[in-house]
């Protein structure tokens, strides 16, 4: 009944929109991260856009399965407490050419996103994903590396 | 199947994405194989349960008992190798002969400047080439 009510709650937190420019980066690239929020903007008490980057095992455990997530990238692309920067905004960040390219087998996953993230007092957090594609750095740029 | 071997031109385990894979495989047994095949794939290695996709294979046909013969495979633009805290993504080439279904295996690491990405679990924020403009 508390997990029902903290996600009806959730429902009424402010609600971002991302563009992301070029869609689908390659390593190496640099990443415009355009947002804005409706809704509540004031009631955030913090404000964080990041790009992150995870790995994603599934494995049996028993009868189940189970998937296991860690982070292997966490690049800041803005932070604010001021509720006028937090509705709209832009920030960039350059994608290191040296990590891994977006992976997907049956079992396992390199996984990229945009993540938003808000601290609301007495209500549940802003946290919400956004998946983004980071292709292979193109021939030419890898040579040197 | 008393031998089976990979050997990669100029003993190379290090490759660009895209780049070719030249060598040669020699066998030696007392009966001749039915046949070979060589395979170029990936797999996963790690915590979660496996995955594999070949990318290429070979197929060395009437062989002799004891040979050996030449290759030539184009590697693809990905999957990089990595190696991470959970997952690692792994290049390797089998050679497998028929029907004893012996093997072997040798593994090579395929990536930019010739290097596996080396994916580190992180904790806190780390610092990034990062501009800001807020409003519009």
């Amino acid at each position: 009944v508390l997990a029902i009510g903290y996600f009806f709650l959730a429902l009424f937190n402010p609600r971002p929109r991302l563009t992301v420019t070029p869609g689908t980066p390659r390593l190496g690239d640099s990443v415009r991260v355009d947002w804005e929020i409706s809704g509540r903007v004031e009631s955030l008490k913090n404000f964080h856009v990041r790009l992150e980057g995870k790995e994603e095992a599934t494995y049996q455990s028993g009868d189940k399965t189970a998937t296991e997530r860690s982070a292997f990238a966490r690049l800041d692309i803005a932070s604010s407490t001021l509720p006028q920067e937090m509705r709209s905004g832009s920030g960039n960040v350059i994608i290191p050419v040296d990590l891994m390219h977006s992976f997907t087998s049956k079992h396992n996953r390199i996984a990229w996103s945009i993540r938003i993230d808000g601290a609301i007092q007495w209500w549940p957090d802003l946290g919400e994903e956004f998946a983004l594609t980071v292709m292979p750095a193109p021939p030419a740029a890898t040579e040197d590396l | 199947m008393n031998g089976l071997t990979i050997q990669l031109a100029g003993d190379r385990l290090a490759f660009n994405p895209g780049e070719g894979l030249a060598g040669s495989v020699n066998w030696s047994s007392e009966q001749a194989p039915r046949s070979l095949e060589l395979r170029l794939f990936w797999f996963t290695r790690g915590k979660g349960i496996e995955d594999v996709g070949v990318v290429e294979n070979l197929i060395f046909e009437q062989p002799l008992p004891q040979e050996t013969r030449s290759f030539l495979l184009k590697l693809p633009q990905a999957p990089y190798s990595c190696l991470g805290t959970l997952v690692s993504v792994v290049w390797a080439l089998e050679l497998i002969a028929y029907p004893s279904k012996a093997v072997t295996r040798q593994e090579i690491e395929v990536g930019p400047g010739r290097k596996a990405a080396r994916l580190r679990a992180v904790a806190t924020d780390r610092p990034s080439a990062l501009s800001v403009r807020f409003g519009k």
